[in-house]
């Protein structure tokens, strides 16, 4: 009677594992081709080559990952093994300047040559952007223009400003997006670069960066911040905290050992 | 004097209750009383006196219970707090199932989601005596739902009640019906509230304290042979449009689905007389709302908790006064909350306040008594093991910016452990003495809970996944004189608790609520200690006159020499009855003395005692062979503008209120 009844309870509670238990998903092949999930920006040929430049997304005033894909269209085969340069100029009618730039060199492992290029202004009245693609096959240099847009996205993404320590550099910091703000820790990455010349937009390396997130709304913050420190080529990482979703300001104070060079800057990230 | 020896031993000895309200005129199967623990004649009046409609609240209900106080913040869903210990100290069950509440703020306890119509009986046990229903300190408050009785014919029953209170231009219909068999039997009831803001002593209109619900239950009970019973309960529970003027904002709405299916299979073989199991599972959703508030920002906040578990327990009688019970008790709770504000021209802001938790807890319970001429004990012991997680890696992510990896599971154990020694002086004197000690696990909220706000404090509250279990040392001492005209009974109580959990201000931290005065981190406070004594009575005067009440003092003191938050003062109900052969009157009275010892770091304020009159009478009679009752009442006579200490925001409760009440039985 009694292991009747154990057996009973064993029954209902297995129907009730049965209902916790949820369902599995397959896994999702990947995609075949690797700029599938970028937007074209431009396209060009030269000689045999067929330039296509990629984005994450329509080219802002800031920091721009691109991806340059070369097809060789007499075998239709992309073409890895070349080294690529990139040249942005802005033509302003009566002068001309170039941008901070990170170059591709050599493919990444999905065929694609992977630049960097901070526009610091945007395309329009004051004058248009060209991207000029340089290969080198080893059978001597290869140019294309590319006739490319730049616009302002609504919430800054670069911040341009005169140093104001001793140095007085003209400086570019540039918010490194990640995919996707979320919730919780996010990296929090910025480049900074100064006007060496019209056409010399050297990283800054030497530089302090302190970082304080505030909901302007609501007029409260984060704990447990982390302030960027530099890693590489002018880039300086870190974390940033958020409690939600919403309108984020994130104030940066830079500094050179102990003399200011900028605060009362901030980007605004709303997610 | 077995029965005396009954009343000593069975049930859960001195400290488990249980309060009988079922309709004595229904037919009784010998087999279900054993379910039932031995109702102590005296408390089952206490009930009884205050229940005198289907329509009565259970809120005062529960008022009028003896070691039962109430936190309000309106007029709906007051939450019971037991020796000053509520929330996740105490285990509020539904015919044992567990059952969470789905409001950050507290504002659903269980104990909304019954209604006299579908309730038999209200088990209370304090402190350490919860245990039977999981690892508690403060107690256990289970409500019994109805339970129809099977009859040798046919029977169909129904009742129809109304009644209307002059307070709110408030409405309540209620509405029972009962068929029963030989093998079937089941009980539906439905009762509909719908209730306006109400008036203050003095005739202000108390905004935000309106609240409109329907309740809906099924009990359904199959007699498979005379070894095998089936019950199921449903309950569906309906609220909309509550308002909350002890908090910022109100409530849109609040759903329970509650289902149980129990088992019980009547042994009778050798030692083991029976085997009670059940499966049960319920959801609540729960939606606050904040559009008819003047805030900075509109919010929604909704909230959902889910559980599912099952129990069984096994009951051995092995004769010359030994006598054992064993459960075990498996259950699982998912819950979710989060809040999404809307400013103005900007992005909403979204936020996790319960970010994704599920928890299984898995117990055992052991229950040993013996008695012995004069003598009796009790011993109580049980284990759990807790296993909670944050399911979602948005729920990780919330935690990681507090520097916290969730991503393991948080396993625990609690431990409860009584003894009770029984003795009887005389045939009507008797007296028991309760060791304790138990343990607690923090709750969702306490370990948890992202910035979720405190309206009685003005602090946003942040969890902390590190809290050790709270745990109480008890000892209890009590004596109970029963005769054939009185019944009296003195209780002297005291918990020593360790790891009491407790907000503290960390000032590193913002705030995320607009206004709040800072943020809190739950932590554990090495010691506090709750005494207290409390005494019921009940005296027949007469054949005519009877006389019944309960007062409580309680005392608590952090090892800071701070307060413990949450003593109400010194404070009782009583009641005086005359009772003629087809009606009665009754004056009862309601009182508190002053509370100045508070706990201002827990936003409290000090109050004033009251002293609130009541009148009600009741008469019933026979017509078109049919029982009809009436009912008048007259509640806070003196329209007495007061509010009790644990009343949230020190809104004012209901002023003069005039209630017409008819039920009919057919």
């Amino acid at each position: 009677m009694f292991y009747q009844s154990i057996t009973r309870l064993a029954v209902l509670m297995m129907a009730a594992a049965v209902m916790v238990a949820g369902c599995k998903k397959d896994p999702v092949d990947p995609p075949i081709d690797p700029t599938d999930d970028y937007t074209l920006i431009q396209s060009g040929t030269v000689d045999q080559y067929e330039v296509e430049v990629y984005a994450h997304e329509d080219l802002f005033v800031g920091y721009n990952p691109l991806y340059v894909q070369v097809t060789n269209t007499t075998n239709n085969k992309i073409e890895e093994d070349l080294t690529v340069m990139l040249m942005p100029m802005m033509d302003m009618g009566t002068m001309q300047h170039s941008a901070p730039i990170e170059q591709p060199g050599t493919a990444n492992a999905d065929g694609l040559y992977e630049g960097q290029v901070v526009f610091i202004m945007p395309s329009g009245a004051m004058g248009s952007w060209t991207l000029t693609v340089k290969l080198d096959d080893g059978d001597g240099m290869k140019e294309v223009d590319l006739n490319v847009s730049v616009s302002e996205k609504s919430e800054a993404r670069m911040l341009t400003f005169l140093g104001e320590d001793a140095a007085q550099e003209k400086l570019f910091v540039s918010l490194v997006e990640p995919a996707e703000w979320e919730v919780g820790i996010n990296p929090f990455k910025v480049t900074v670069h100064k006007r060496e010349t019209m056409m010399d937009f050297p990283a800054v390396e030497d530089l302090t960066v302190e970082i304080e997130p505030e909901m302007p709304t609501m007029g409260h913050g984060s704990p447990n911040n982390v302030d960027p420190t530099h890693d590489s080529r002018g880039h300086y990482r870190g974390e940033v905290n958020f409690t939600m979703t919403g309108f984020w300001r994130v104030h940066l104070t830079l500094k050179r050992g102990a003399d200011m060079v900028k605060d009362d800057i901030y980007f605004d990230i709303t997610f | 004097m077995l029965l005396l020896s009954a009343i000593v031993l069975n049930g859960y000895g001195q400290q488990h209750r249980v309060y009988d309200i079922s309709d004595t005129n229904k037919p009784i199967l010998l087999e279900e009383i054993i379910i039932l623990h031995q109702p102590d004649i005296f408390e089952d009046s206490t009930l009884e006196f205050y229940q005198s409609s289907q329509l009565s609240n259970l809120d005062m209900m529960l008022h009028h219970m003896p070691d039962i106080k109430q936190i309000s913040r309106g007029a709906f869903a007051r939450e019971p707090i037991i020796h000053g210990m509520s929330a996740g100290q105490i285990k509020v069950t539904i015919d044992g199932m567990h059952i969470y509440g789905a409001c950050t703020d507290r504002m659903d306890p269980v104990t909304a989601y019954v209604e006299p119509s579908n309730l038999k009986d209200i088990e209370l046990g304090t402190g350490s005596a919860g245990m039977a229903f999981g690892p508690t300190i403060g107690g256990s408050l289970n409500l019994h739902t109805a339970d129809p009785h099977f009859s040798s014919k046919p029977v169909t029953k129904a009742m129809l009640s109304a009644d209307y209170h002059s307070i709110s231009n408030g409405r309540d219909l209620a509405m029972q019906l009962l068929t029963s068999g030989k093998h079937l039997a089941s009980e539906i009831t439905a009762t509909y509230r719908d209730h306006n803001p109400y008036r203050a002593g003095g005739g202000e209109v108390v905004d935000y304290s309106q609240y409109n619900k329907l309740n809906l239950s099924w009990i359904g009970k199959w007699r498979i042979n005379s070894q095998h019973l089936l019950k199921a309960d449903v309950i569906y529970d309906d609220a909309w449009d509550i308002g909350y003027p002890g908090l910022p904002m109100d409530v849109g709405f609040a759903k329970a689905r509650i289902f149980g299916l129990d088992h019980t299979h009547f042994v009778r073989h050798r030692k083991l007389s029976r085997i009670h199991s059940k499966v049960f599972y319920n959801v609540i959703d729960h939606a606050m709302d904040d559009s008819e508030r003047e805030v900075p920002i509109h919010m929604d906040m909704p909230g959902f908790s889910q559980t599912m578990g099952a129990f069984s327990e096994a009951f051995w009688d092995f004769g010359h006064g030994h006598e054992l019970m064993a459960k075990v008790d498996v259950h699982r709770h998912n819950a979710w909350a989060d809040m999404t504000m809307y400013p103005e021209n900007e992005a909403p802001m979204y936020m996790l306040t319960w970010p994704n938790t599920r928890r299984w807890i898995a117990g055992s319970y052991v229950r040993y008594m013996y008695h012995h001429h004069k003598h009796g004990i009790q011993v109580d012991a049980r284990v759990d093991y807790a296993n909670a997680k944050l399911t979602t890696q948005e729920g990780l992510n919330h935690w990681a910016v507090f520097g916290e990896d969730l991503s393991s599971a948080d396993q625990r154990l609690t431990y409860n452990l009584r003894g009770t020694w029984g003795y009887e002086w005389t045939h009507h004197l008797r007296s028991h003495i309760t060791f304790g000690y138990s343990e607690r696990l923090p709750t969702l909220s306490e370990q948890f809970g992202y910035y979720l706000y405190n309206a009685q404090d003005g602090f946003d509250y942040i969890g902390n996944p590190h809290l050790l279990n709270e745990k109480a040392l008890q000892a209890t001492w009590n004596m109970i004189y029963s005769g054939h005209h009185a019944t009296a009974s003195v209780k002297v109580f005291g918990y020593r608790i360790q790891d009491y959990i407790f907000g503290h201000i960390d000032p590193s931290l913002s705030t995320m609520t607009i206004g709040a005065n800072g943020v809190k981190r739950q932590e554990n406070v090495p010691l506090a200690y709750i005494t207290g004594i409390s005494g019921s009575y009940h005296f027949h005067l007469g054949h005519h006159w009877s006389l019944i009440g309960n007062a409580e003092y309680l005392h608590g003191w952090l090892d800071n020499g701070d307060p413990v938050p949450q003593i109400p003062p010194f404070m009782g109900v009583s009641a005086l009855r005359y009772q003629g052969k087809r009606w009665f009157v009754q004056g009862e009275s309601d009182w508190a003395l002053a509370q100045h010892r508070v706990n201002h770091a827990f936003g409290e304020h000090p109050s004033h005692g009251h002293s609130i009159w009541n009148l009600r009478a009741v008469y019933e009679w026979d017509m078109f062979h049919k029982v009809w009752e009436v009912e008048m009442a007259v509640e806070n006579i003196m329209d007495q503008n007061y509010h009790l200490f644990l009343d949230w925001g020190q809104i004012p409760r209901q002023g003069r209120n005039i209630k017409v009440g008819m039920e009919v039985h057919l």
